[in-house]
């Protein structure tokens, strides 16, 4: 697991209360259980404290997968 | 009372058909139903109930987002029959309750859709060009137009049956009273589920007056959907829960709404702070916070925001819910039943045309009380919700008087999730507990007393309760906290909260 999908992965285990949660790159709404509007939101906005940056309305509205997320979060970060 | 006060509400409908039946008059996705075609789909679910079922009076209508579903709603209300809306995201014991409670065996739905012990009659098939003429109902009928189900302390959910004199009296307010100018090149947006009660004030309100309704899609994240379709469409009318307002704040300066003429809130505290982010958005919009528990139809108060009154008006920073409509009246009552002295608050107690008698099957007498006002004896519901008034006589939310909560503006009782994980071990001390999270928003986390399996436990409650009424969380405890009074000491739970 790269090091941005392993923060990311602590980030969801936060926003979900659950220590053993798993994500890949794929992972996505419909196969992770309570991934809806609210918890989607609170992902964002604990994803930016974590890797101290801002994402921008249309970054957020493309986020589909994890992959997304892990992609923006990297182009953030310039690598 | 006028006989034609309880006559079907969505009578306008008809007069809007028959002035503009070539307008867009619902939007679902790349397909736009005009008024003439929305008609000929209710006329056909009028014919196919006519035809199949004439003596039932009371039908479940599966929301499936579709036209068939309004179209349904508004086929049976014209025959003066009642409808149930079914969310299909609840889960199979909740709906079996509600069908049960609300004593339904047949059941509408645009789609296939499996219902043991129900007769489900497709809508999806009917025809889209019938042109066969509307029979009425000859007597004006004596039931509800709907009936709504709300989250139950007891365990059970409370069936809240509403009459069409009850949604006359609030669309008399709303649509023929001039307090706002809706018009047939409105565009509105219907973010709400059926089984939320602003849906009818979202989904009719357009269908009465000749505009537009678009129906948001419920795949995707509300939150961010409700804006992209707002600036794809040109939204000029919109209703929305508070906390999409917190979603949204990291991103007003990327939003704009040039087109948008009305901003509804209800459902929730409505902050100031954040309402004045909004208006970055919308500079045009006119924003009111409204307030009004399902009993009361939709909502029963609203309030203007403006600058700089709204500011001085907010009372801890939350907005007013204003003033009641014209034909409402209320008292503010103390814990013995007495009205409060001015300017303190007491619980909100609420009578007039939009308000309920009581519910299904009696439940719940207790939040319904009669008292003689200007000689007649008048019906009072008790919202549960403390509110105080200012000197300029404006209504100010405080919060409530027992533990319900709003989670995405739906009523939550915690009591209602506490019987259900009792049942699951035992009668064991069980409780819920709200706990905020990032942006003012709330999730539920259970505490449980025993031993067993946490996930299988959350997975049963799944089974039974909607998704907005399962904990994030469940905590099992060798012995649950209680305080000097043996009751359970819910602010040290706070702190067992992982």
């Amino acid at each position: 697991m790269n090091e941005v999908l392993q923060k990311l992965n602590e980030v969801f285990c936060k926003v979900f209360l659950k220590n053993d949660l798993v994500i890949h790159l794929l992972s996505d709404a419909s196969n992770i259980e309570g991934w809806d509007s609210l918890t989607h939101m609170m992902l964002i906005s604990e994803t930016e404290k974590r890797f101290n940056i801002t994402f921008t309305f249309n970054e957020i509205m493309a986020f589909k997968t994890v992959n997304d997320m892990v992609s923006a979060i990297e182009k953030h970060l310039g690598r | 009372m006028d006989s034609d006060d309880n006559a079907p509400f969505t009578r306008r409908f008809l007069t809007a058909c028959e002035q503009y039946p070539e307008r867009p008059a619902l939007i679902a996705g790349s397909r736009i139903y005009s008024y003439q075609e929305l008609l000929a789909c209710v006329k056909s679910v009028m014919h196919l109930v006519g035809e199949t079922c004439q003596p039932t009076m009371r039908f479940g209508v599966v929301d499936q987002n579709d036209c068939h579903t309004y179209a349904t709603f508004i086929a049976l209300n014209l025959l003066g029959k009642t409808y149930v809306p079914i969310n299909p995201r609840y889960p199979e014991r909740r709906i079996a309750v509600i069908l049960e409670e609300a004593q339904i065996d047949k059941i509408l739905s645009s789609v296939d859709y499996p219902c043991p012990g129900c007769q489900v009659l497709q809508t999806g098939n009917v025809s889209e060009a019938d042109d066969r003429p509307i029979v009425f109902p000859g007597v004006v009928s004596p039931e509800p137009a709907y009936i709504l189900f709300t989250s139950g302390s007891t365990g059970k959910p409370k069936g809240v049956p509403i009459f069409n004199r009850q949604l006359n009296a609030f669309f008399a307010y709303f649509l023929d009273k001039q307090n706002y100018d809706f018009t047939p090149d409105d565009r509105f947006l219907q973010v709400y589920e059926t089984s939320f009660d602003v849906s009818v004030f979202s989904a009719f309100s357009p269908l009465f007056v000749g505009a537009s309704m678009y129906l948001l899609p419920r795949m995707g994240f509300i939150s961010l959907e409700i804006p992209q379709l707002m600036a794809l469409h040109q939204i000029t009318v919109v209703s929305m829960v508070p906390s999409i307002l917190h979603h949204l704040q990291p991103y007003f300066n990327q939003l704009k709404f040039e087109k948008l003429r009305y901003s509804f809130f209800s459902g929730d505290k409505l902050y100031h702070e954040i309402v004045e982010g909004w208006t970055i958005t919308c500079p045009g919009a006119k924003i009111y916070n409204c307030y009004g528990p399902t009993e009361a139809t939709i909502v029963c108060t609203d309030y203007l925001w403006r600058q700089p009154q709204s500011k001085i008006d907010s009372l801890h920073g939350v907005v007013p819910i204003g003033t009641l409509f014209p034909d409402m009246q209320y008292l503010l009552l103390d814990e013995d039943e007495n009205e409060v002295s001015s300017g303190q608050a007491g619980e909100f107690c609420i009578t007039g045309p939009q308000v309920i008698a009581g519910y299904l099957n009696h439940a719940g007498k207790e939040k319904f009380f009669t008292r003689l006002l200007n000689g007649k004896q008048m019906t009072f519901y008790r919202t549960g919700d403390l509110v105080l008034t200012n000197e300029q006589g404006t209504l100010l939310y405080l919060g409530r008087t027992d533990q319900q909560l709003k989670i995405s503006g739906y009523r939550v009782e915690p009591g209602e999730i506490e019987f259900a994980l009792s049942e699951l071990n035992g009668h064991k001390l069980c409780a819920v507990v709200p706990v905020s999270q990032t942006g003012g928003m709330i999730s539920l986390v259970a505490f449980m007393e025993g031993a067993g399996d946490e996930q299988a436990m959350l997975a049963e409650l799944r089974r039974q309760l909607p998704p907005q009424c399962i904990p994030k969380q469940l905590v099992l405890l060798e012995k649950m906290p209680l305080n000097m009074n043996g009751k359970i000491d819910r602010k040290e739970l706070l702190n067992l909260v992982p």
